[in-house]
């Protein structure tokens, strides 16, 4: 893991002007506990630069993922040249391959303005893993709306990509959730799925909750033993002592790397690539 | 239903002298001052960009597609923390053409695209079902155009390449308008119309992207008992107009889009003919102004019969070398550039393309002589910007077939034969 770190706080030194400013020379990394006084960069960092200075290459930029729209705090956009598309396609494979859900199981997705751009590049990625997937958009449907559009659709799987007609008895195997918190110890947020379904009780629904971050993409999926489950040649994480606040470096993105990225949650880091998340900010 | 009759029926020189102008004027400004590329013509043409606007139109030169890979740097800079999205293109060189918008351009894109959807009748109660193969995020866009009018249900399908299985849950929707391209429409309509001799909702088709065959049309108007209004637009400059339920041409709103011909031909007193060129007066972060995006139209200036004063247009040709897969535009000299530049040599080559088993397939014409890298091609064609998407999913099929080097020369072949079916 010390050789990937190290490649990337080079290359992220080397090629964008944002990590240059921050780390004034350029660091020596010969060993993890190097890497962890590296200072931690935020998202105002981000917001405080002119957006060439975020990026190592204009000329790369392939893919704009639209933030999450209604965000009150700094929206901003995951920028991509093509690898980092292709990598971000075969993180979502690895997180699917958590499921064990079968290639071919349909899908259909709920959005809302506010999520519908990133709802819809979940379902661009589905239909690139041969998943059936149909998008449906909410707007002002009352839950037996949506459950009877749903029902039309016969899928094996639902992906709630809504903030609301969330907890209801879908007669469907397997749901998928986003930022939708589930840890037990903790209160749940309104309006989501109770923990029955967390795993699969009388109904038999088993409950996936993928874990993204607007400007970085899908980064973990959090199984019904509450555990994230995040693909370590992709990510390293660690969390801020002071804070127990996730930490994050992308160990694979070209045009825009996040070294030591202080995210808005707060998380415990598990043995193997593992993680609880015990309080969600905003996203 | 109009949705503003104050631009769209007014009378057309107010428009100009009110509307227009001003707008151009604020355009020509502000290009000049964030765009490199727009400098350089304007001080090339000698025009001031504060002098009459219809002037500066007139002076400034035509912008093809290669000029707009010049504004792309400019662009990302000038949106800085405004960025929102980028679309992209397959190119001509093999280097797709980027996109960049902002939420302005967003918000503006919407309220032109609200007044295109108003035009197809479209009504609260309707069932809209976008129908299509991969990234939905334009139906994204047009599914919060119609939610702007009051539409509340609209549901994208992802359709794969087993199309009777896949439209099977389709009836299930009951859509009353389906929205799609042509081409996946005539790959699918055998199944649609299977499913479609029960009783069903579907009284609208929308369709955008391509071209759709007269015949096909006739065809489908005749036997799925459906009103067909086209959606017309670019990437590089959205949503440009549509239809209205006269059916005598596309709507475009020049207060938003300002067509000008390319050595245009004089038809009759209202209408005129020739290859159109757009200027942008609505795009925020990379507009165009006099951009040839390909098509050869002839426009009516004269007021519809809906009530509408903005001039129509029907597209009558095209003038690159190019065709359409699912909406997707694929040009010639992306072919010839992805097969010739790695071997670093000059050559010839056709693309056939044919429908066999209900799929498009493209077959590569080449000469004889380069048969022993035939891999080495594939791969590279393999890996066209959204070639490969296609191929993966087993939407189009591809083939190379070696031809000696005679059946090149000699005589003047066509550069694309296009024998699929419905085209």
């Amino acid at each position: 893991m010390l050789d990937e770190l190290k490649t990337i706080t080079d290359y992220a030194y080397d090629n964008v002007p944002l990590y240059r400013k921050l780390y004034q020379k350029k660091p020596e990394i010969k060993s993890l506990s190097d890497f962890k006084n590296l200072p931690y960069v935020r998202i105002s960092d981000f917001m405080t630069c002119s957006i060439e200075d975020v990026i190592s290459d204009v000329d790369d930029v392939a893919v704009i993922l639209p933030p999450v729209e209604n965000k009150t705090i700094f929206p901003f956009p995951r920028l991509e040249n093509a690898s980092d598309r292709d990598r971000r396609y075969e993180i979502f494979y690895y997180l699917m391959e958590q499921t064990g859900i079968k290639e071919g199981s349909s899908f259909v997705v709920l959005t809302d303005s506010s999520h519908s751009y990133f709802c819809g590049e979940i379902v661009n990625n589905l239909l690139f893993y041969k998943y059936p997937t149909s998008m449906i958009f909410v707007r002002d449907h009352s839950i037996d709306e949506i459950e009877d559009w749903v029902n039309r659709l016969t899928p094996d799987c639902l992906l709630i990509g809504v903030d609301s007609i969330i907890d209801n008895n879908w007669e469907i195997p397997y749901i998928f959730t986003v930022n939708q918190f589930t840890h037990p110890r903790i209160p749940l947020k309104k309006g989501v799925l109770p923990d029955s379904t967390l795993e699969r009780g009388s109904r038999g629904v088993l409950h996936f909750d993928i874990y993204a971050i607007s400007e970085i993409g899908w980064i973990a999926i959090g199984t019904s033993d509450g555990n994230y489950i995040y693909p370590e040649d992709y990510f390293y994480l660690e969390t801020d002592p002071a804070d127990d606040i996730l930490v994050l470096t992308t160990l694979a993105n070209d045009l825009q790397p996040f070294i030591r990225y202080k995210t808005s949650d707060k998380a415990k880091i598990l043995d193997g690539n593992c993680f609880q998340i015990t309080y969600i900010g905003e996203h | 239903m109009i949705l503003d009759t104050g631009f769209e029926c007014a009378d057309q020189q107010k428009l100009l002298d009110e509307v227009i102008k001003p707008k151009l004027s604020s355009l020509f400004i502000r290009v000049y001052d964030h765009f490199s590329y727009y400098r350089w013509r304007f001080d090339e043409a000698g025009v001031d960009p504060c002098m009459d606007p219809i002037d500066i139109l007139e002076k400034l030169p035509f912008m093809t597609k290669h000029d707009y890979g010049m504004l792309e740097r400019d662009a990302f800079i000038c949106a800085n923390k405004h960025l929102y999205h980028a679309e992209t293109t397959s190119g001509s060189t093999g280097r797709p053409k980027r996109r960049f918008q902002s939420m302005t351009d967003e918000i503006n894109e919407l309220r032109l695209a609200m007044r295109v959807f108003a035009g197809f009748d479209v009504s609260k109660d309707d069932v809209i079902v976008f129908m299509d193969v991969g990234n939905p995020s334009i139906y994204i866009w047009f599914a919060k155009a119609l939610e702007n009018l009051g539409v509340k249900n609209t549901i994208y399908y992802g359709i794969q390449s087993d199309f009777d299985r896949s439209l099977n849950k389709l009836i299930n929707l009951n859509p009353t308008i389906l929205f799609t391209v042509p081409s996946l429409l005539s790959r699918s309509y055998e199944a649609l119309l299977r499913m479609y001799k029960k009783e069903t909702s579907l009284r609208k088709i929308i369709y955008f992207g391509e071209k759709l065959d007269d015949k096909f049309g006739k065809q489908i108007q005749e036997e799925l008992g459906v009103e067909i209004f086209s959606h017309y637009g670019g990437t590089e400059t959205s949503t440009l107009g549509g239809e209205c339920s006269a059916h005598d041409g596309i709507h475009i709103y020049n207060d938003y889009n300002m067509p000008t011909l390319l050595e245009p031909k004089i038809i009759n007193e209202t209408t005129q003919e020739g290859e159109v060129a757009w200027t942008t007066m609505q795009i925020d972060v990379q507009p165009v102004i006099k951009y040839r995006i390909g098509d050869v139209v002839r426009i009516n200036y004269e007021k519809c019969k809906c009530g509408r004063t903005s001039p129509r247009l029907k597209v009558i040709g095209r003038t690159d070398e190019g065709f359409s897969l699912y909406g997707e535009k694929f040009y010639y000299d992306t072919f010839m550039n992805t097969v010739y530049s790695n071997l670093n040599e000059a050559g010839f080559l056709q693309i056939v393309l044919s429908t066999v088993r209900n799929r498009d397939k493209l077959t590569i014409l080449l000469p004889d002589k380069l048969k022993s890298k035939e891999n080495d091609i594939l791969d590279s064609l393999y890996h066209i910007n959204e070639l490969e998407f296609y191929l993966e999913e087993k939407f189009i099929s591809l083939e190379i077939s070696f031809v000696p080097n005679s059946y090149f020369t000699g005589r003047k072949i066509p550069s694309i034969i296009d024998q699929r079916l419905y085209q």
